[in-house]
């Protein structure tokens, strides 16, 4: 069964991972990806704070998800996306999925997480003690996810 | 319509949501213009995506005035 949730608390990947593979006995291939916090070059983040499109959100991750099993043959998807004020390395995101074999699992998952990143609605704001700027889109995510 | 507005456009434009009335047969495009008029022309670049009733829409379609249309800038989640 899929988890597709946006939440502001922590998640622990060892409790979704084994959520995820509860009497799934005909997988063989998990994989997942956690998103953590990155501190400025100069590591004067003081904290990041992740802004959502509330109505929006959901329909937009559950429709990532769709596309991947489209794409690919697996079994179940877990996504969590957290909002609100994080702190150096907090966890942000998780994806996992599952499949028979490793290559749609792999796949997907990478799919799931290139594709969250430019077109589900969150925006990032990072803030030091003198200063708070919005995250700029980057390019490369961009060019990556048009590879699909 | 239910216009919202997120993350820097919102702070730019001091303004997280407001209602205006869709003209006969108006676009997102003709939106976009209204908007450019309002608030100025740079704050509604290319790059602002609009998504309407929580899809992301192009510049041709059509509203409605019982639509919810959203603009915000490049998103960065993950």
């Amino acid at each position: 069964m899929d988890k597709i949730i946006v939440q502001k608390q922590d998640f622990d990947p060892t409790t979704e991972l084994d959520l995820i593979r509860a009497n799934q006995h005909h997988i063989g291939a998990i994989v997942s990806f956690i998103g953590t916090v990155r501190d400025l070059e100069d590591k004067t983040l003081t904290k990041m704070a992740l802004e959502h499109y509330p109505a929006m959100t959901q329909k937009a991750l559950e429709s990532i998800a769709t596309q991947a099993k489209k794409k690919w043959d697996i079994s179940n998807v877990t996504i969590i996306h957290r909002i609100g004020e994080l702190s150096r390395s907090d966890k942000i995101v998780l994806v996992i999925t599952t499949s028979k074999h490793r290559t749609d699992a792999f796949k997907s998952c990478e799919f799931i997480i290139d594709y969250l990143k430019t077109n589900a609605p969150f925006w990032k704001k990072e803030h030091t003690k003198t200063k708070s700027q919005w995250v700029k889109a980057n390019n490369k995510d961009t060019i990556k996810s048009n590879q699909y | 319509m239910n216009v919202l507005y997120f993350a820097a456009l919102r702070e730019k434009l001091k303004c997280s949501q407001e209602h205006m009335v869709a003209g006969t047969n108006m676009t997102v495009a003709q939106l976009r213009l209204l908007l450019m008029e309002k608030y100025g022309k740079e704050h509604f670049s290319d790059n602002i995506i609009c998504a309407v009733n929580h899809t992301v829409a192009n510049d041709l379609l059509k509203l409605n005035n019982d639509d919810e249309v959203a603009f915000y800038p490049p998103v960065t989640g993950g």
